[in-house]
């Protein structure tokens, strides 16, 4: 099957007083149709900024790619206009913060219609039976009477609900969810994250899961990619990733998890901080916090990544290429 | 503000408690405001219905002239032997829109300009900016003067130059309100749901940004009475015999310690209803601040 989205060689640039800025260096990953993708790495690792851009969200001339198709065709010559038809319609967002991410003087009917009349041109009347069934979809308790509430009148769980059904309302064949249940409690995460698995099974849709948190993600995925420092450390299908992790930064943070299930030692952090962005070290940006460092790994970056083809596992690390040769 | 949200009752009875419903209780539980409205409905009713209310025509020439207050004349009579409580009670149809109209002339585009150039940014914004900023090197009443002297004296140019005068205080009220909305979540979230840049100002960040506006509106309401007022006070709006209250103020000042009457109730005229509309911005002002929230 093609994918349903492809991102070839993404670069992320900002420009800064201190100079150029590299956030996203060389990113390519490929999301096939009904397939979740999870994004994970600490703050500031770049895995928000490559959603920005796909959606062309960032100040001109920061990003460069090679190539991103999204069904079909390449996004990146579109043009703005052209963009705002894909926004919402084709691919919907879902945002950390539900609160802050819903307008505080409009009800959340009226923010959810808004998306049938902006999208499919529909009238008022029809906007709003389309509004109330997504709302029932998204297992909103009666519908029809909370399209008359504000955001505020909402508790965290269901404002999220809400700002989900904003997302899917177009029936998007793409959804990005940043963070989707960091603003909540434990146990409404779960309803969260169900739902998403629910709709998405129901409309078919691609999802990528942005998320620093490797036990949100690893219930819902099918592949995870590892960012550090602006790059894709490893990529694979979860479960492969998840028992048999190539590069040390996963090892290091699959590690730092708390686990009730396994009789392990507490967690252990990874020692250090993600470096400097303006000031990254030569070869491989973990070196120097990486417990398997060698003198070849400050030499050159570590070997690229092949994105396409069947769900590979592959790591950008000096050791898979040596395990290669042992093997 | 809490981010914790009481549950919605179960059933289907949710009240609609829109921000612009809580502030509008708010409002009308505030004490000033409460006389404010008074006073302000006392001068519209008094306006709208200004022949039937006031025992004589305006112009209309009832007797002697500078006559004291006494029963027949409430107010006494003028330089001209015009019954005065009709003149002012006229006077408040005049003043009350010229108040409003002038408002609309500033607030219309001044708020335009202002969420354009926050909105746009950029060059459009410092170009924007730069043309608020010189407007507002003149005070406004200078301002003001130079247009009137440019249009001619008149009360629809009155109107014109109070409005244009206080244009760049809009703009940069609204400019500055955007810039805060503008980076808010919900209005990035708008943007990437598809929404076009004249939807995203008018539905999005206009709404979040009108509340000082309004605020700021009511309370010019009363000022731009007072400098039409003056305007006309110096013989550059209301013409005689206009039933203008700067221009009967400015009638009386020649006799003013013989007939003081003839200035004075104009006066406390613009007074009353000046500071009805201050009562009234007031009350507004803490109604929708969430800063000065009662207890």
């Amino acid at each position: 099957m093609s994918a349903l989205l492809s991102i070839r060689d993404l670069e992320v640039t900002f420009a800064t007083e201190a100079g150029p800025l590299p956030a996203v260096q060389g990113v390519s990953l490929d999301v096939a149709p009904g397939e979740t993708l999870a994004i994970v790495g600490e703050s500031g690792s770049g895995k928000s900024v490559t959603m920005l851009s796909l959606l062309g969200l960032l100040p001109a001339g920061a990003a460069r790619a090679r190539q991103v198709v999204f069904d079909g065709q390449d996004i990146t010559a579109l043009d703005e206009a052209r963009l705002r038809g894909l926004r919402g319609r084709e691919i919907g967002i879902v945002f950390q913060d539900p609160m802050t991410s819903l307008n505080p003087v409009l009800t959340v009917g009226r923010q959810l219609t808004e998306m049938f009349e902006l999208h499919q041109g529909l009238s008022r009347g029809a906007a709003r039976a389309a509004a109330v069934e997504t709302l029932s979809l998204v297992g909103m308790p009666s519908p029809k009477e909370r399209m008359a509430t504000y955001p505020h009148q909402l508790s965290g769980g269901m404002r999220q609900r809400a700002m989900i059904a904003i997302a899917v309302a177009c029936r998007p064949k793409l959804l990005i969810a940043d963070e989707p249940t960091t603003a909540l409690d434990v146990t409404i995460q779960a309803q969260i994250l169900d739902l998403i698995a629910r709709i998405q099974e129901e409309l078919g849709m691609g999802v990528i899961m942005i998320s620093h948190d490797l036990g949100v993600v690893a219930g819902v995925a099918d592949r995870i990619a590892v960012m550090y420092a602006g790059r894709i450390v490893e990529i694979g299908p979860i479960d492969a990733v998840f028992d048999a992790p190539r590069m040390p930064y996963t090892s290091g943070l699959l590690a730092s998890v708390p686990r009730y299930d396994l009789d392990a030692d507490m967690p252990r952090s990874i020692p250090g901080t993600p470096p400097d962005p303006l000031a990254r070290p030569s070869g491989c940006a973990f070196r120097p916090r990486c417990a398997e460092a060698r003198a070849a790994c400050a030499a050159s970056p570590p070997p690229a990544l092949r994105p396409a083809g069947p769900p590979p596992h592959e790591a950008a690390c000096i050791l898979v290429g040596e395990e290669r040769e042992r093997t | 503000m809490a981010t914790e949200t009481a549950e919605l009752p179960a059933g289907p009875a949710v009240a609609r408690r829109s921000p612009g419903r809580i502030a509008l209780r708010r409002f009308l539980r505030h004490r000033s405001a409460q006389v404010g409205l008074v006073l302000l409905t006392a001068w519209v009713v008094l306006a709208v219905f200004a022949p039937w209310i006031a025992p004589y025509e305006p112009n209309e020439l009832v007797s002697r002239a500078r006559q004291a207050p006494s029963a027949d004349h409430w107010l006494g009579t003028d330089h001209l032997g015009r019954d005065l409580l009709s003149r002012v009670i006229h006077g408040a149809r005049i003043s009350l829109v010229l108040g409003f109209v002038s408002v609309i002339f500033g607030l219309v585009p001044g708020a335009t300009l202002g969420l354009v150039a926050g909105y746009a940014g950029g060059r459009v914004d410092a170009v924007i900016s730069r043309l608020i900023d010189a407007m507002l090197a003149f005070p406004s009443i200078i301002l003001a003067l130079i247009i009137i002297a440019t249009l001619g004296p008149g009360i629809l140019n009155v109107m014109i130059a109070v409005g244009v005068a206080s244009v760049p205080e809009y703009a940069r009220l609204m400019r500055g309100q955007v810039l805060a909305a503008r980076t808010q979540p919900y209005v990035e979230a708008a943007w990437l749901v598809g929404n076009d840049p004249a939807r995203i100002m008018g539905r999005h960040i206009f709404p979040n940004a009108n509340g000082p506006l309004i605020v700021f509106a009511t309370l010019q309401v009363g000022n731009a009475i007072l400098v039409g007022a003056g305007l006309s006070f110096l013989g550059l709006g209301a013409q005689p015999p206009t039933a203008e209250w700067g221009l009967m103020s400015a009638e009386g000042r020649d006799v003013l310690a013989r007939a003081w009457w003839i200035s004075t109730f104009p006066g406390l005229a613009i007074l009353s209803v000046v500071v009805a509309f201050n009562l009234v911005g007031d009350g507004l002002r803490d109604a929708v601040d969430p800063r000065t929230r009662p207890a």
